[in-house]
């Protein structure tokens, strides 16, 4: 056995020597299965509806992209003393990225709004990126959040919406499904444990 | 001279939690519901069985070319500016941690569940050199406050009564001990937790995939605490068992569509996130943990790699429902407990693979084919042939082993446990001689054996099946 092929060679890096005994005890090689596509079963708008409602988010069902930004500045207020962020350029917060200047201050937000940038009928989740919030700890430590997203952006399934991302290319990114939730008490299912208490998804287009 | 651990006896503790009946009750149904739910959710899909086979096709060939994968992980890390380790053991891993957090003069930090950093005693290790460890998973948290080991891989504190967390909390956060409310309980939590998050030097996760194609750490939770842990402090620790990797992107969703339905029986957890690089002025270590995985890779036994972690042959395991996990004394418990757990220590865990009715359920549900019945008898004979198993566990495989050696042994053991059956006294036949008989009568004995009764009908029955 050569030098840098033996597992007990004290010589060894830890990595060389974790790596010898990987390739030393390396069970039969078997082939990668290729995996299909499968078909996701009914509409994939009612899916998403469904699924985002059963992971206790709410949907609000609008025509157009005015219309969302509409119902957004009637319902979430920016008059009062409740720090409100925005990542959407036709949405003004009143708090800027320069006065959160740590990422934990985002734990100041009572409400945090932002675009989606894909939709999932399997699961009613949506794909967020740091962008989305203006960084990810907004959208994390804020209480409520509001997600704009566009119907023709929700794909079928998990498999597809895959397909649609580069994860080698996007630093971070998350599929949001609800607000967060526990159920480590008994059981007992609570929405808002440690991130958001509520997620409201509008929908546009 | 070698100082032996004590050895885990799950009967015994198993049955102190059996007999506190609204602890007992309150367990089985927690789990049985998961279990439930996820045989709703995967019947919905046609495609289940034929998935559970892929993903069990693709962590055999991951396992297989394991060394390939980690190279193409590390190299995808590092590329990004995410500085990768290595650890044999876990000393070594949590010497690389505590070094790394004591370079940075890290004094407190928030860390996500992780049944790797779990198994290699991080948080008591931190906690000793004087860094203050804050789990933030509700169901950690809560066995972080009541010193206790988790009791399940999914949910750590299922085994115990909203009372019980009500005098924890009050004890140890100062909340109201009369209200016992979850949501309440929750609510002190979560207030809790965000003064931590704020004042964290540090955030330390797990991982549930690592994908080699993109260089991406994969983590699947519902709380969003593992997010903030990942995200708001600005360095990140990363533990990664190096069986944790599967090969392409297009292989995850895959294992996301079986990872939360098998668990707790939803079709994906409220979050799912990836990270395959630093966020701007945020420092990234991944540990690579061996600790034993490189050698088992080599072993028969080497199909529990494959397992992600989902906890559902815990909720479907009979004798877990009723015992809890709690009784294993193990970092992981249940049927993959059985599995794994003498591979860590054979002496500690000797007994651990006889708790098993031999039902199969287990074998059925996991969403890798993780063949943990095959493996649980695996072990019981190596405990036997390694001299570690109690007399009881001797006789009792010796004896099978003579009786199923060959058939017509078997037709005498048929007849002679009928003759038993119709003979014996009921003082020896459910004397404590026989555990059965503790919370069972004994069947009245049938006119003859079935392997006689078949010969007899065997004809008429053939008969019938062509009809």
């Amino acid at each position: 056995m050569r030098a840098d092929m033996n597992p007990e060679n004290k010589n060894l890096t830890p990595r060389e020597r974790i790596m010898a005994r990987v390739r030393a005890n390396h069970p039969q090689p078997t082939a990668h299965p290729e995996v299909p596509i499968y078909p996701i079963a009914g509409d994939t708008l009612e899916n998403f509806i469904t699924h985002v409602k059963g992971f206790d988010g709410e949907i609000i069902n609008t025509t157009d992209r005015a219309e969302a930004l509409r119902w957004l500045h009637e319902n979430v207020s920016t008059e009062g003393n409740e720090a409100v962020f925005s990542a959407i350029n036709e949405f003004e917060g009143n708090i800027t990225l320069e006065e959160l200047p740590r990422p934990s201050d985002a734990h100041r937000l009572h409400a945090c709004v932002g675009e989606g940038l894909l939709g999932i009928g399997e699961t009613g989740s949506v794909l967020v990126t740091p962008d989305t919030f203006g960084r990810m700890a907004n959208g994390l430590l804020a209480i409520n959040l509001y997600l704009l997203l566009d119907r023709k952006k929700i794909v079928a399934g998990l498999q597809e919406a895959y397909s649609h991302i580069n994860l080698s290319e996007t630093q971070y990114s998350s599929l949001f499904s609800g607000p967060s939730a526990t159920a480590d008490i008994e059981a007992v299912h609570v929405t808002g444990a440690q991130g958001a208490v509520s997620l409201t998804v509008i929908l546009y287009g | 001279m070698t100082i032996m651990s004590k050895q885990v006896n799950q009967v015994k503790l198993g049955a102190e939690f059996i007999a506190d009946t609204p602890h007992r009750e309150s367990n089985d149904r927690c789990l049985w519901a998961a279990r439930m739910r996820r045989d709703k959710v995967a019947a919905t899909l046609t495609e289940w069985e034929e998935m559970r086979e892929l993903a069990s096709e693709i962590k055999k060939h991951s396992l297989s070319h394991l060394d390939g994968y980690l190279e193409q992980l590390e190299e995808n890390l590092t590329s990004r500016g995410i500085s990768v380790h290595w650890a044999e053991t876990a000393q070594d891993h949590n010497d690389i941690v505590l070094e790394i957090l004591r370079e940075r003069n890290v004094a407190t930090l928030t860390k996500g569940k992780s049944m790797a950093m779990d198994e290699c005693g991080l948080r008591e290790h931190l906690e000793e050199a004087g860094i203050e460890v804050n789990e933030s998973d509700l169901g950690e948290r809560i066995q972080q406050l009541d010193n206790q080991r988790d009791s399940h891989i999914v949910m750590p504190a299922i085994h115990k009564l909203r009372t019980d967390v009500a005098r924890i909390f009050a004890e140890k956060l100062g909340s109201d001990p009369a209200q016992d409310d979850p949501k309440y309980l929750n609510s002190v939590m979560r207030a809790d937790m965000r003064e931590r998050y704020v004042k964290a030097d540090a955030g330390m996760i797990g991982c549930n995939f690592a994908v080699a194609e993109t260089g991406t750490i994969v983590m699947c939770s519902n709380e969003g605490d593992v997010d903030i842990c990942a995200t708001v402090p600005p360095l990140l620790i990363v533990t990664v068992g190096i069986e944790k990797i599967i090969p392409r992107q297009s292989d995850l969703p895959l294992f996301l569509r079986l990872l939360s339905r098998s668990s707790l029986g939803y079709d994906i957890t409220q979050y799912t996130s990836h990270i395959s690089s630093p966020a701007p002025g945020q420092e990234i270590h991944v540990v690579l943990l061996d600790n034993g995985r490189s050698h088992r890779l080599g072993q028969p036994y080497h199909e529990v790699l494959k397992c992600i972690r989902c906890g559902t042959c815990m909720n479907t395991c009979p004798v877990f429902r009723r015992t809890s996990g709690i009784s294993y004394d193990a970092n992981y418990m249940g049927p993959l407990g059985l599995a794994i757990m003498p591979s860590y220590d054979l002496h500690r865990y000797a007994r651990l693979p006889f708790s098993c009715t031999h039902c199969g359920s287990c074998g059925d549900v996991c969403p890798v084919k993780v063949p943990l019945p095959e493996l649980i008898f695996y072990w019981r004979d190596v405990v036997v042939e390694k001299r570690e198993s109690l007399f009881t566990h001797d006789l009792e495989e010796g004896l099978m082993g003579a009786v199923l050696k060959n058939s017509t042994d078997l037709q005498r053991a048929e007849k002679l446990g009928l003759w038993a059956l119709r003979h014996l006294p009921s003082a020896v036949a459910e004397s404590g001689l026989n555990p059965w008989a503790k919370w069972h009568k004994n069947p009245i004995p049938p006119e003859e054996t079935f392997r006689e009764w078949y010969k007899k009908n065997a004809s008429d029955l053939d008969e019938h099946s062509d009809k």
